[in-house]
């Protein structure tokens, strides 16, 4: 594996823990979690990487998803919370 | 939802086709709904396609990630397999990825008709008939209804064993693929 291939897999474990972090607090859709860690420029990630993470972490069952219609001249809403696996990951994360 | 993001949306669709229908209205309501929200924080469209990426790239993740979700068989699978070779994977793809899953499920049902062959010749063993079609020539050994028997259920267990392994890595593979040329 090289340097790029290595440090592209570090930044994907991190943005996962980030996103774990976040949704522990409240439900999170797509755009909230991006803006948030745009501040972070370590973490700053495009929409193309974040929404095909959701998937990946929806699939492994660390996080569950709910769309919900907004308000007038909003686009529906992805909403995403932590599934019991999830706090359990965030955990272990956390410890090491 | 202006020209740009259509044209977009549309191209995404084409790509998506062997997708199964409740995926891909998913993932377009998705996609539909980060423009939106972008297009309401002021981004512009050019800018928001360039965010989400080359559509081609993209369509080619989200299929990655549907196909390799498990590595359980499916027909529908096999299917967005061979879509998925001829718009992403290049020569060794086209080549080796459809061969692959062809011969792994081949193996499979191999697996299963070998030990079915070596019940059938069995059966028809006790009831006095010799079923000449069904068997193996090994060397110049031929076995007899009695040895076919546990032959053909071993041979069964590792044929479809192999079939099983071979379609595992064809998913590992194409996982592997769909992740390439991420720009994180």
């Amino acid at each position: 594996m090289n340097v790029e291939d290595w440090k592209s897999q570090i930044k994907r474990g991190t943005l996962d823990f980030c996103i774990l972090l976040l949704i522990k607090q409240r439900p999170y859709y797509g755009y909230e979690i991006i803006s948030k860690l745009e501040q972070y420029p370590i973490v700053a990630a495009k929409e193309n990487t974040i929404y095909l993470l959701f998937r990946r972490l929806l699939k492994e069952e660390y996080i569950s998803s709910s769309w919900q219609e907004s308000t007038e001249g909003l686009p529906p809403r992805k909403y995403y919370t932590l599934t019991e696996k999830g706090i359990l990951k965030r955990d272990v994360f956390r410890m090491g | 939802m202006d020209k740009v993001m259509n044209d977009y949306l549309i191209k995404i669709e084409k790509y998506l086709k062997s997708m199964s229908d409740s995926e891909r209205i998913d993932i377009e309501k998705e996609i539909k709904s980060v423009m939106l929200e972008l297009q309401n924080n002021s981004v512009f469209s050019e800018q928001i396609i360039e965010r989400l990426g080359n559509p081609k790239e993209l369509a080619k993740a989200y299929l990655g990630e549907a196909i390799s979700k498990n590595s359980k068989f499916s027909w529908r699978k096999f299917g967005a397999i061979f879509a998925f070779c001829s718009s992403f994977a290049g020569i060794n793809g086209m080549l080796l990825l459809p061969f692959i899953s062809t011969l792994s499920i081949a193996l499979m049902i191999g697996g299963v008709i070998t030990p079915i062959g070596g019940i059938v010749k069995f059966v028809g063993y006790l009831m006095g008939y010799d079923i000449a079609g069904v068997t193996i020539e090994m060397g110049a050994f031929t076995p007899s209804p009695m040895q076919f028997l546990p032959i053909s259920i071993v041979i069964g267990v590792l044929m479809f064993w192999l079939g099983k392994v071979l379609w595992k890595l064809n998913i590992k593979y194409i996982h592997a693929i769909s992740q390439k040329k991420k720009t994180v």
